[in-house]
């Protein structure tokens, strides 16, 4: 899909450009028990908020259920919700029809078709002038927030995460043990606190979004080395790799068509083609040290 | 949820992948798949016997299973008609999306139809657009021959009868193997069922509609599946019955930039076939 649409209303969006930097529309989606529980929340003063306000204008999710690909779209009946200290905030609960969590595309759309004039309060910046006004078609997207994926837990098994503290901040060691068998963890990320913090808050209920990727990037650097060290390794020591990262090893063939015992084999390519913010949480019993 | 008896779903795209790999044309992997045609062609007992031996059967998951005990002919397999469709339909309809949708539940259906004589190993490798080429001619020419394509053409017919994602992915359910494709033909008529009758629907979505629509719903424009957008193309397309292939790919290609700026999934089918009209008028 084209990002960078240009039609005759502005519509919200990051990096959109057209509204006020207090002006902002955030949404974050946790799942419980079935249930997927979205928060919708539009920030400041716009002719956005107004025309929800107004019941002119709705929140809106559409889902897509990845693998039987089923769309489904969930619009927030619920009445007119009005602004509470400069935020319009709703929570959508939906419960899902599928075992696993969908991709979620939040908007806001206009009801119907709605003619703007630009005032102080509209929420624009100064290239819309004061006066001016624009068409608004009914059921156009007017604010488009970020896309929201749940992401299965694929490397949860392979690492668990140590505190040390005689480690100095942004430090981290990546160590391998290539025996490990089945029930043990073969890396363990040996961390500097603040790397720690980081990677501790990382868990499988909430989804990906831009604000957790550093914890995500961590992740991926750890893999890239584990993959280097295990590439490192003399042949006769790769045939004879523990339970846990031979599986790991399948896996990797699987996803991304090489493994380390490839000789064109990129440790780096492959830590990021391995859905690279795909975490479940650590294993439970995360050591201090 | 009820846990239907199915293949792992990483058991058996490895097992199709190992008869697929990467030397392919290598004189292993030639080996390996003489074999497992060799096996097909046999019968029953060594068909099994091989899957068998290459760990599959030991690696069911689940408990229900499905009774369906329709007997095919090798035809009828490959292109069951809409009579046939509606028992494949009906057999399987009971089931939730989420089973029907995963390789490994057709895979342990085809393995359990092919244990109880409803059809015939070599069934899978039939194509049938000539008269000759059941799937046991096609079998034999392939080892017969020296030409390393013939012999893995045969392979991929064969994995992908079987629902095996490893030829096409895992979009084969829907629109390649054979009682998927016919399944969710049903399933996508029953579910639309409100916006026309499911007859209506099946006359609309012919052979030809399905195929352009299943080869999209279920990859990168999977929006067309949204129902109040279906619903507008299903409406659109029953007064539109002439429409060509080419116009009808365009009119979904233009539906895919109105939705980005148009929430069209949340207009009724009426209002969104009055838009797709307009496309269609505007494409001339």
């Amino acid at each position: 899909m084209p990002d960078n649409l240009t039609l005759d209303f502005p519509i919200l969006r990051e990096d959109s450009g057209d509204f006020s930097e207090k002006i902002a529309y955030e949404v974050e989606a946790k799942q419980d028990d079935g249930k997927l529980h979205i928060e919708h929340r539009l920030k400041g003063c716009s002719f956005i908020s107004n025309m929800i306000e107004r019941g002119k204008a709705k929140f809106s999710v559409r889902l897509l259920y990845k693998d039987s690909s089923e769309r489904q779209h969930h619009l927030y009946n619920a009445s007119n919700p009005s602004m509470q200290n400069g935020v319009i905030a709703i929570t959508q609960t939906i419960t899902m029809d599928f075992s696993y969590a969908p991709e979620i595309m939040p908007s806001i759309i206009a009801l119907k078709k709605e003619k703007i004039t630009v005032n102080d309060s509209s929420g624009l910046t100064d290239f819309w002038r004061s006066g001016e006004s624009f068409s608004i078609p009914g059921y156009a997207r007017i604010a488009i927030g970020p896309k929201i994926k749940f992401s299965e837990g694929d490397v949860s098994h392979l690492m668990r995460l140590i505190n040390d503290e005689s480690l100095k901040d942004g430090e981290m060691k990546v160590e391998v043990n290539e025996y490990a068998g089945e029930g043990e963890t073969p890396v363990t990320l040996v961390c500097g606190s603040d790397v720690y913090d980081q990677l501790a808050k990382l868990s499988q209920a909430e989804p990906v979004n831009p604000n957790k990727s550093m914890g995500w990037a961590i992740v991926t650097q750890a893999l890239c080395a584990t993959y280097a060290y295990m590439q490192s390794l003399e042949q006769g020591k790769k045939e004879n790799v523990g339970g846990v990262l031979l599986h790991h090893l399948q896996m990797l063939a699987d996803k991304t068509g090489k493994d380390w015992k490839d000789d064109d084999f990129e440790p780096s390519l492959a830590a990021t083609k391995m859905h690279p913010y795909v975490l479940s949480v650590f294993k439970a019993g995360v050591d201090d040290e | 949820m009820s846990e239907y008896k199915r293949f792992d779903e990483k058991v058996w795209a490895s097992f199709g992948k190992k008869l697929l790999p990467k030397d392919k044309g290598s004189e292993r992997c030639l080996e390996e798949q003489r074999k497992f045609l060799a096996a097909c062609q046999s019968g029953k007992d060594d068909f099994l016997k091989y899957l068998e031996h290459k760990g599959l059967l030991d690696n069911a998951v689940g408990d229900d299973t499905v009774h369906f005990t329709y007997q095919f002919t090798e035809k009828e397999f490959i292109y069951p008609p809409d009579d046939t469709q509606k028992k494949i339909w009906e057999a399987f309809e009971i089931l939730p999306d989420e089973i029907t949708c995963k390789c490994g539940f057709w895979a342990y259906v085809i393995i359990e139809m092919v244990k109880s004589g409803q059809i015939r190993p070599f069934f899978l490798a039939s194509e049938l657009n000539g008269a000759d080429n059941t799937g046991s001619y096609m079998i034999d020419n392939a080892l017969k021959s020296s030409d390393a394509s013939k012999i893995d053409s045969c392979v991929r017919r064969i994995l992908r009868s079987m629902c095996n994602p490893e030829p096409r992915g895992k979009r084969i359910v829907f629109n390649d193997f054979h009682l998927g494709k016919a399944y969710w033909r049903w399933q996508w008529a029953d579910k639309m069922s409100s916006i026309m009758k499911r007859d209506l629907i099946l006359k609309v979505l012919n052979e030809k509609y399905y195929a352009e629509f299943s080869a999209r719903m279920h990859t990168g424009k999977t929006y067309i599946g949204s129902e109040n957008i279906f619903g507008g193309l299903l409406l659109f397309l029953e007064k539109n019955r002439k429409i060509g292939s080419p116009k009808l790919q365009q009119i979904i290609e233009r539906i895919k930039y109105l939705s980005v700026w148009k929430a069209i999934e949340a207009q009724t089918p009426k209002l969104n076939q009055k838009e797709i009209q307009e496309i269609a008028d505007s494409l001339g």
